[in-house]
């Protein structure tokens, strides 16, 4: 089974956009397992539209567990399952608390063992800041990292928001070779793609 | 090893960016290349060094599809199939410090383990270097050029300067003997004309005549802040400095104003050069007063270091 993870910096919308798109995929409630570096394993179901209110939200580092749930594509005559994980946003600095960077360093492992990579930026701080203070440099290595794999994919979130038409142009202008889809996790736009782009690699 | 990347991550020793690229170092430990034959291997090699340049993500692969195209056409023929000749001769477009020069020198090695060329060199000329100021002696001066180049690739750079001066410069004289040379050198000499976009595609406009000549053509986009960034790295790398963290953020911003105010120039590797180039004369100057500095000392290129160059 076809592991995808989904990285990002903190609060760019990694975990609306898993829950919004396993919502695409006809989902209304999910499996989901919760993996703590250190608090070992739980695992609950929940509905989706709760799972959003509980898990997404405006705070950064809200995940701070690797979150994974297994959900299905439609696949030849029947379906196919993958995992899909969403993780705890990657920072520029040297975060103080120590169980922050334990998760990150959580995230780095995951990485390292997926097959495909979903990296979110956000559009709307990109048009709103600038390319630099809204993209970091994280996200410039974690594209390049992204060329190791199966699957990378750019997805260019908050398409929803005032000017971010305008980020997701420069997003793409800073990323060429690279497939920049935008979305948003909250209006579910552009998902018909990423659905594609999960088929080609699942 | 990756584990002890990501432990430092958790000791808040490195940054996740930093692990990021160390990580992508050691590779993936998973998809080893298979065993393959030498001469695949060799070629593996070389499209391994151009893959390892930033960037430029079009330019590789249209010089991915352009090897297979040659083996292919290389493999039909073996089987007596109708093969298309295979025409080599390329226009590069883009800004100075794009990377031309660089891709060249790849392509002639990797034209070279193909089986295209017999030497694979390069030869680089601009227009002093083949034409002359009295009448008869441009063809003599490119024919020796030509004659240097024999084996290998000849780059000409701003090569519409030779078009410069109408029609009775010399210049024309340089192009007509290098065009039939081309033709009768058929298959051991490949032949680049470099320079920027706009010139190159008005010297193309006034000579219908090259364009078939020359079937391929790559163009060499600007790099983006990032590469720049990266390439910025690389070089501290090669020469064994490190950027401080706030020097990071600094670079960064640097080549981002740069690269807003001055786009047009901006957005080629040499000024980055020069700024690392003047970072670390501003290192030695900051540390040569230190009694005995350490070695990260001498490693670290402060923030302080990094300073605006004027490229003129
Ligand atoms: N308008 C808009 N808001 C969004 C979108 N995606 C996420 N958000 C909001 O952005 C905030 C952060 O979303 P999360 O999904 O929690 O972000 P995250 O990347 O998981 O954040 P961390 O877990 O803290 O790293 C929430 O308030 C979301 O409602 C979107 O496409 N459009
Ligand atoms: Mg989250």
């Amino acid at each position: 089974m076809r592991r995808m993870i989904v990285v990002g910096r903190p609060n760019v919308g990694k975990t609306l956009f898993c829950l919004s798109f396993a919502e695409f995929l006809g989902m209304q409630s999910v499996n989901m397992n919760f993996v703590s570096c250190d608090r070992g394993c739980t695992s609950r179901t929940i509905s989706l539209s709760e799972a959003k209110t509980l898990l997404a939200g405006q705070r950064e580092h809200q995940t701070l567990d690797l979150q994974s749930m297994i959900l299905t594509l439609p696949w030849g005559k029947g379906r196919k399952q993958f995992e899909l994980i969403d993780t705890t946003g990657l920072a520029d600095s040297i975060d103080f608390e120590p169980h922050i960077r334990k998760a990150m360093a959580h995230t780095l492992q995951c990485m390292r063992q997926a097959d495909v990579i979903f990296h979110i930026l956000d559009c709307s701080q990109v048009a709103r800041l600038g390319f630099l203070k809204g993209i970091g440099e994280i996200d410039c290595q974690i594209a390049e990292f992204g060329q190791l794999k199966k699957g990378y994919v750019i997805l260019a979130n908050k398409i929803d928001l005032p000017y971010a038409a305008e980020g997701l142009e420069r997003i793409i202008m800073e990323f060429p070779g690279h497939k920049v889809i935008g979305i948003s996790a909250l209006t579910k736009s552009g998902f018909k793609e990423v659905k594609e782009i999960a088929r080609k690699f699942v | 090893m990756s584990r002890e990347i990501i432990t430092m991550v958790e000791n808040g020793e490195v940054t996740v960016s930093e692990a990021l690229s160390l990580l992508r170092k050691v590779g993936m430990g998973s998809d080893q290349p298979k065993q393959e034959p030498a001469r695949n291997e060799r070629i593996a090699a070389i499209k391994q060094q151009l893959d390892s340049l930033i960037g430029l993500h079009s330019v590789k692969e249209l010089i991915n599809e352009i090897q297979a195209f040659v083996e292919i056409q290389q493999r039909r023929a073996a089987f007596n199939l109708a093969a298309d000749p295979i025409v080599l001769h390329s226009i590069f477009m883009g800004n100075p410090g794009t990377g031309k020069t660089t891709v060249a020198r790849i392509i002639g090695q990797l034209f070279l383990e193909m089986g295209v060329l017999q030497k694979g060199h390069l030869v680089e000329v601009e227009r002093a270097d083949l034409v002359a100021e009295y009448i008869g002696q441009t063809a003599q001066r490119t024919r020796e050029q030509l004659r240097r180049a024999s084996g290998g690739i000849l780059f000409i750079d701003e090569a519409y300067s030779l078009a410069r001066g109408g029609e009775k410069d010399f210049g024309k004289e340089a192009i007509d003997t290098i065009v039939k040379t081309m033709e009768d050198q058929r298959s051991n000499l490949v032949v680049i004309l470099a320079g920027y976009s706009a010139p190159m595609e008005d010297f193309l406009e006034t000579n219908p005549g090259l364009r078939s000549r020359f079937p391929i053509i790559i163009r060499f986009p600007d790099y983006t802040t990032f590469e720049l960034f990266r390439i910025a790295e690389q070089m501290l790398q090669q020469r064994e400095y490190q950027l401080s963290k706030a020097a990071r953020r600094k670079l960064l911003a640097m080549i981002e104003e740069l690269k807003r105010t001055d786009s047009v120039n901006f957005g080629n590797a040499r000024t980055i050069r020069n700024i690392i180039e003047k970072a670390i004369r501003k290192q030695a100057v900051r540390l040569v007063n230190l009694n005995s500095p350490t070695r990260a000392q001498l490693m670290e290129i402060a923030a302080e270091d990094l300073q605006e160059v004027r490229d003129d």
